[in-house]
């Protein structure tokens, strides 16, 4: 990791740029009365994070011959991506598609991820854009050294007629064991984002880990040109330690901070019942606080198809999760030997929902645990249950159940398998004692009644007796939960992925509320609304776009 | 200054109680509260003396020595700033023991001047108002078997907890059936249930009625029971399906239909009876005579469920499909 102190001087000395800290120019008042900036670092383009968008952002502007440097909030590159399962849905026809024969096209993509129904709302001149650079970003990742495993590249499912099927590709996972926070578990994404960092610092990019945006310069507060960034150092916990710098950006910005499910604020703006219970997916590894995107509308930029991201099951695209840990994503388990594990706290446990019985807050069922109809399922958890003030968001839901579980599913009930210190796995001798634990979470508003759960589980217990589920249809009975000790885990709904984001051209230059481009201000990956795909491949390819144009455009 | 006059520093302390700060407890139960201790190297202050007395009377309720004053580190998981700031302050548990009645009380927890090496802790103390409650017990029933036989005996485990976790070894347990009638009792053991505490447990065995169908009963503390301070008495419900005494043993294979090879730790159900598949693949259930449903649960296996007669032993065979455990990003791939 780069200190600040060598950052600064090596910035100034490597890049040969115009660079003095705090001495570039004197603060002085400028003629619309606001404070001329003291730039303390200067450079061509400033991407704004180093994961599956900044990393290629920042090598295709490099490409293009300008100086980059990236800022990156963690104390390590990657974002969420290097926690990904690594799949790229990337197709059009590229050379492992042609290996394998898969028969593919920008066309067929294009029909894929603009359907009636389900992507209305994608900004079509975004995706057509995206599609036809599908082939030329599998090209550019593998001349960065991503290594593609020929056997990952799959069809993920049959398409129905007339339209091909999603195509993914993967790479192998990199090979470095304490370079990967997940390894061997299928978390591949460290096979994307290592080559890709090596290849840029190779290429002469510079990165500021632990260090956030906090403010992006523009020339007059709603016109001319973005002129750079106010960046904060953070400590490991992404707390500000209150050392600030302003880097100038001679040609452009690219912003590529991910999504901002993590802020509760910004992402209630699109569906209210994401209220502070609903934890997200990747929170202690890459912040998605979208603080950079909140620092865009603050000189004038717009969101776009912010539709995208107001449906239930792949809207904010919540999901059910594994158990006993904060940061429950079905996919997101850390083991303790990760660089990041002090802030997961726990593994958590593989979810069984055929063994257990899911209650909200309040003590109650709501839903067949067994059904997997996912947005039937997260409307029903996100309804309020009637905590006093607390007219959205359905509060905790926790899985129960017992000792015969635990024997069963072989599953460990203390570090570092769940989270009991910070509050979200708990025990106890009687179903009582256990409801009586479930205050010390601190998205628990009000005690669960020991008396409401002890007769839902019993009641549930008599379904398991007769085989039939009277309150909800489970026809899936096969264990009663009676023997002591009883256990809660944290199984709320996780959320990943942000739909929506900056509105943009198809050249990724985040437009303004009146439509116009915002010059020098570029957008990509999570940052940016318009395109409504899971994964990695929206990420890599607009920023590949976004850094290459950013830079051609000035 | 004269040769024999010493210079003593006198180190200003502050106490506060941190939280969870005990409001309701136990009466006469132990029950632990946790300072917060603000003061120059306040590890210096593990083993001084401390003070518990009556605010109003002054007088004491136990004295005895601070334990270890230890402080969260920034490498332990309490420590987690990012939602809110975390209270860094040294700490001292200690463990009281709340008075035998029940009542509102007013205690004061007093740290006196202590002389440590060179310097001297200024004295400190700080309130410590709580109220004491009736101990609650509540019940567990486990092991009951499900479906049993009409008329014929059964037993459940029973076991009962304090919520103060008083000793309830030796006190009554009964069960009682749906009109309220005594159908079973025992004494709670000794030796708590594995995997607890002081959760007492006991076996009783309940003689099942006549006639079929759910049936439900209830566990509650037997009459005998006569501690003070006790209220509140949780009871416990559990139910079975009472049918006519097995005839016809059927015997059930489970066979992966795709690589024709026995599925293991499969629950396999007919009607109220349900049996798991062992390594051959085979369920084992005793069931009278008459018309059933059977069918495989599980989360990654898929069969037919079908309607058999039984009317003497029987081997059924189950023709099944392991589903490949299923891919949690599917909905975001599919077309």
């Amino acid at each position: 990791m780069l200190s600040r102190r060598r950052f600064l001087r090596g910035t100034a000395a490597g890049l040969g740029g115009a660079v003095a800290a705090g001495s570039l120019a004197a603060p002085a008042v400028a003629d619309d009365g606001r404070e001329a900036i003291s730039w303390d670092v200067e450079t061509d383009i400033v991407v704004i994070g180093a994961g599956a968008s900044g990393l290629p952002a920042s090598i295709a502007a490099r490409d293009e011959g300008a100086e980059v440097i990236v800022v990156e909030h963690h104390f390590d590159i990657g974002g969420i991506a290097i926690m990904s399962g690594g799949n790229i849905a990337i197709g059009g026809g590229n050379r492992l598609q042609v290996a394998v024969g898969q028969n593919d096209s920008p066309d067929q993509v294009f029909a894929r991820i603009t359907r009636p129904v389900e992507e209305r709302f994608a900004d079509r001149a975004l995706v057509r854009r995206y599609v036809d650079e599908q082939v030329a970003t599998f090209d550019f990742l593998e001349a960065n050294g991503v290594n593609f495993d020929r056997h990952g590249t799959a069809v993920a499912n049959e398409g129905s007629p007339g339209v091909t099927s999603a195509t993914q590709v993967r790479p192998h996972e990199w090979p470095v064991r304490v370079a990967v926070l997940s390894h061997d578990q299928g978390r591949n994404g460290s096979g994307i984002v290592r080559p890709l960092e090596l290849s840029a610092r190779n290429k002469g990019v510079q990165f500021l880990l632990s260090h956030t945006v906090t403010e992006i310069h523009r020339e007059q507060p709603f016109a001319g040109r973005v002129t750079g960034v106010r960046v904060e150092e953070v400590d490991r916990w992404f707390q500000p330690v209150h050392r600030v710098l302003n880097i100038r950006a001679r040609k452009g910005i690219i912003i590529c901070s991910g999504g901002h499910g993590h802020n509760v604020a910004f992402r209630t703006m699109f569906d209210p019942r994401l209220t502070e219970e609903y934890q997200w997916h990747g929170q202690h590894t890459a912040v998605a606080n979208g603080v950079p995107s909140i620092a865009a509308i603050r000189i004038g930029a717009a969101l776009g198809s912010t539709g995208n991201e107001t449906q239930d099951g792949t809207g904010n695209a919540p999901d059910k999760g594994r158990w006993g840990v904060q940061d429950n994503y079905v996919r997101g388990a850390q083991t303790p030997e990760s660089a990041t594990f002090f802030r997961h706290r726990a593994t958590g446990l593989t979810a069984a929902f055929g063994d257990v019985l899911l209650v909200k807050e309040n003590g109650l069922r709501f839903w067949d645990e067994t059904d997997n109809s996912e947005d039937g399922y997260f409307a029903h958890a996100l309804e309020p249950t009637g905590v006093p003030g607390k007219l959205l968001g359905g509060g905790p839901v926790w899985a129960i159940f017992d000792a015969e579980t635990v024997a069963r599913r072989g599953y460990g009930t203390s570090y570092p398998d769940v989270d009991r210190a910070g509050g979200y796995f708990f025990s106890g001798e009687t179903l009582e004692e256990l409801a009586g634990q479930l205050h010390y979470n601190q998205y628990q508003l009000r005690p669960m009644p020991g008396d409401v759960l002890r007769e839902t589980v019993e009641r549930f217990n008599s379904f398991v007796d007769t085989g039939t589920d009277a309150d909800f249809g489970r026809t899936n009975l096969q264990h009663k939960i009676q023997t002591p000790p009883f256990y809660a885990a944290w199984s709320t709904p996780v959320l990943h992925d942000s739909y929506t984001g900056l509105r943009a051209t198809p050249e990724c230059q985040v437009v303004d509320m009146t439509g116009r481009p915002i010059p020098g201000l570029y957008v990509a990956g999570e940052s940016l609304g318009g395109i409504k795909q899971h994964g990695l491949g929206r990420c890599i390819a607009t920023g590949r776009i976004a850094g290459r144009e950013c830079v051609r455009a000035s | 200054m004269s040769p024999s006059t010493k210079t003593v520093r006198i180190l200003p302390v502050r106490i506060e109680l941190a939280p969870p700060v005990p409001e309701i407890v136990d009466v006469g139960a132990a029950f632990q509260v946790r300072l917060a201790i603000e003061a120059t190297f306040a590890a210096g202050l593990s083993g001084a003396p401390f003070t518990v007395r009556e605010e109003d009377s002054g007088a004491a309720v136990l004295v005895g020595r601070l334990p270890e004053v230890t402080r969260i580190s920034a490498d332990s998981f309490e420590y987690d700033p990012r939602h809110g700031p975390v209270d860094l302050r040294d700490r001292a548990v200690l463990t009281l023991r709340a008075p035998s009645e029940i009542g509102s009380f007013r205690w004061r927890v007093e740290l006196p001047e202590y002389p440590f090496g060179n310097v001297v802790y200024a004295a400190a103390s700080v309130s410590l108002h709580f109220e004491t409650k009736e101990h609650v017990l509540s019940l567990a029933v486990w092991d009951n078997p499900s479906p049993v036989s009409s008329r014929g005996w059964f037993g459940v485990k029973v076991g009962a907890k304090c919520s103060a976790g008083c000793d309830l070894a030796d006190e009554p347990i009964e069960i009682v059936d749906a009109e309220g009638a005594v159908v079973g009792c025992g004494e709670l053991g000794i030796v708590p249930w594995s995997g607890t505490e002081c959760l007492h447990w006991t076996m009783i065995d309940v003689l099942a009625p006549a006639g079929e169908g759910l049936r439900r009963w209830s566990a509650r503390i037997g009459a005998g029971f006569g501690r003070a301070h006790h209220g509140r008495q949780a009871g416990a419900s559990f139910s079975c399906v009472v049918t006519k005494p097995p005839e016809c043993l059927l015997t059930i294979e489970v066979v992966d239909k795709d690589k024709n090879a026995p599925v293991a730790d499969i629950v396999v159900r007919s009607g109220p009876y349900r049996s798991v598949t062992d390594r051959e693949g085979k369920a084992f259930m005793r069931v009278p005579r008459g018309t059933f449903r059977l069918a495989v649960l599980g989360d990654n296996i898929e069969a037919p469920s079908q309607t058999i007669e039984i009317d003497e032993d029987k081997r059924v065979t189950i023709a099944a499909r392991v589903l490949p455990e299923r891919d949690p990003y599917e909905r975001y791939w599919r077309t």
